[in-house]
């Protein structure tokens, strides 16, 4: 205790600055990492329950063509246009026995690539062939 | 006679990277040296240390040391914003500063206060060259009895024998240039043996060199032997040289006044006496002008801050990126809920109409759907689509075959 009185004001000064940012600063965001660690693990673990996929592939960032070309693994027409606010509109034409196929693949979209699938599909069919347009919105 | 009562000199210099210490026990008849030790550069904490223990040892002592730096002069006045100390009558060496650093230090000496000391009673009203040859450094004055004419400080750090003899060489004829003298004779004084040097100076000068030899210790155990040459230190505030007689010893509270008066006396508390008188910034100013020692307690005074902000930065930039990583994962996994969502919807919607039925048109969401199609058999699709969506309305038109065209609209 004696020392603290020995030392200069500048050195209190520090000493004292060190200690209010310690409880100011310092052990909050400590605290509120490890609180957010937890959370993160928890998240993740939801989302690893929620994807269901027989072999989960790790999520990428959307790419118009790299996403036409794989969605023209599963569907014949696939067109993938970009329009304003950083979105796409994406048309799909496959035949109404597909209509299983495609439930799937809508389903899977978010799991494959980093988009939102907004509200507002449209289907038409004609005959036998069904066409479903859908805006698909990278974040 | 006790180590308390007994006057001793603690003499050092530093010369390329080794410290040099010595101690003289100084009595009237003259002192007597101790071993030199030598510490390097890199041990200058013990050589403190050293230095610590013989204060403590010998209380009534003092602490010499020779300046070697090169931008001396000799002048005939003083200044008051430098270094200065009073070799005789109006005549005075400078340098910029007292460079002694943290080593405690109550006497310190010019090696031309030193060599006029040396020489002062062979000179005469002819003019002689005094050289002192120390740290590698020429030391010249041109010197009478009266009066130092002039000084050089010549660096001989990589030259010969040879060249160094030339270089002296040319002072004489510089100062020749100035004054129209010649010296009548060289005086030179070495810390330590030359005999290469000596002959190629008396070959390049052809004049008469004695040479004399002490070393730096000896010198300075004699400038610090009392009271009247010692007054020549470039520090003047120092405590009166004490040679004591065989006496007994003194009670503790005599002792210990003399010891009060001795700590308020050196180099240390002077310094501190200085610094205590500016303010705060001046203080911060301080802290980057320190060195050694005093730099290692400034750094230990600001750890406790530095460590705080790398710890806090750290976290800081930890929690920002699992925030950020726990933001996409919450995006992701809504997306996800809301694609599923819709796929299902979907799903309902197809099984709903069945394979009786045919959309012309169907806009699905969350929210609900807007469809128009064409069904044989309304009723089961009616029933499948109110069980979905039991506000939704209905609009429905006949048509020939048994066909109905719908349309159907629900908000969710």
């Amino acid at each position: 205790m004696s020392s603290i009185f020995k030392m200069s004001i500048v050195t209190k000064i520090f000493l004292l600055f060190s200690i209010v940012i310690l409880f100011l600063w310092v052990i909050p965001t400590t605290t509120s990492y490890y609180k957010n660690r937890n959370r993160y693990n928890q998240e993740k673990e939801k989302l690893e329950k929620l994807d269901t996929r027989e072999v989960p592939k790790d999520i990428k960032h959307f790419h118009s063509e790299v996403f036409t070309t794989y969605a023209k693994s599963f569907f014949d027409e696939v067109s993938v246009v970009s329009i304003p606010n950083n979105k796409y509109r994406v048309t799909i034409s496959f035949p109404i026995e597909s209509l299983s196929k495609f439930y799937s693949f809508l389903q899977n979209i978010s799991l494959d690539y980093k988009v939102i699938v907004e509200d507002n599909i449209i289907f038409r069919q004609k005959d036998k062939n069904i066409s479903v347009e859908m805006r698909l919105k990278p974040y | 006679m006790s180590n308390k009562r007994q006057y001793i000199t603690i003499t050092y210099y530093k010369e390329r990277e080794f410290y040099f210490l010595n101690y003289a026990i100084q009595t009237k008849d003259g002192f007597i040296p101790k071993d030199i030790e030598q510490f390097h550069e890199s041990d200058k904490i013990k050589f403190i240390e050293k230095i610590r223990k013989l204060q403590a040892e010998y209380p009534n002592h003092h602490i010499v040391s020779i300046s070697l730096v090169a931008n001396q002069i000799v002048a005939q006045k003083s200044s008051p914003n430098r270094a200065t100390a009073k070799i005789f009558k109006d005549t005075y060496v400078i340098q910029d500063d007292i460079d002694v650093g943290d080593i405690p230090t109550t006497l310190y000496f010019s090696p031309f206060t030193i060599l006029y000391e040396h020489y002062k009673n062979i000179l005469d009203d002819k003019l002689t060259l005094i050289i002192g040859y120390f740290d590698r450094k020429l030391f010249m004055m041109f010197v009478t009895e009266n009066k130092i004419h002039q000084s050089w400080i010549i660096g001989t750090r990589g030259l010969t024998e040879k060249q160094i003899a030339e270089r002296v060489y040319k002072s004489i004829q510089a100062y020749y240039k100035i004054s129209y003298s010649f010296a009548d004779h060289i005086e030179m004084l070495v810390a330590e043996e030359n005999p290469k040097l000596l002959k190629f100076l008396r070959e390049e000068l052809s004049l008469h060199i004695e040479l004399s030899q002490s070393n730096i210790h000896n010198l300075l155990h004699h400038m610090a032997s009392n009271q009247e040459i010692a007054k020549s230190s470039y520090i003047k505030s120092f405590k009166k040289i004490d040679i004591a007689q065989n006496i007994e010893e003194k009670d503790e509270t005599k002792e210990s006044s003399i010891k009060k008066v001795r700590e308020r006396h050196n180099l240390e508390d002077i310094k501190i006496d200085e610094s205590s008188k500016k303010g705060i910034i001046n203080r911060f100013k301080l802290f980057f002008s320190k060195k050694d020692d005093e730099t290692a307690s400034i750094l230990a005074t600001m750890l406790p801050i530095l460590l705080v902000l790398v710890v806090g930065t750290f976290f800081h930039i930890k929690n920002s990126e699992i925030s950020s990583k726990i933001n996409l994962l919450d995006t992701e996994i809504n997306s996800y809920k809301n694609s599923v969502a819709l796929s299902s919807i979907s799903k309902n919607i197809f099984q709903a109409i069945g394979k009786n039925g045919q959309i012309r048109r169907a806009t699905i969401s969350t929210d609900g759907v807007d469809l128009t199609g064409i069904v044989w058999g309304i009723e089961p699709l009616k029933m499948s689509l109110k069980k979905l969506y039991r506000d939704g309305k209905f609009t429905i038109k006949p048509l020939k075959n048994f066909r109905t065209e719908f349309s159907f609209i629900s908000k969710g």
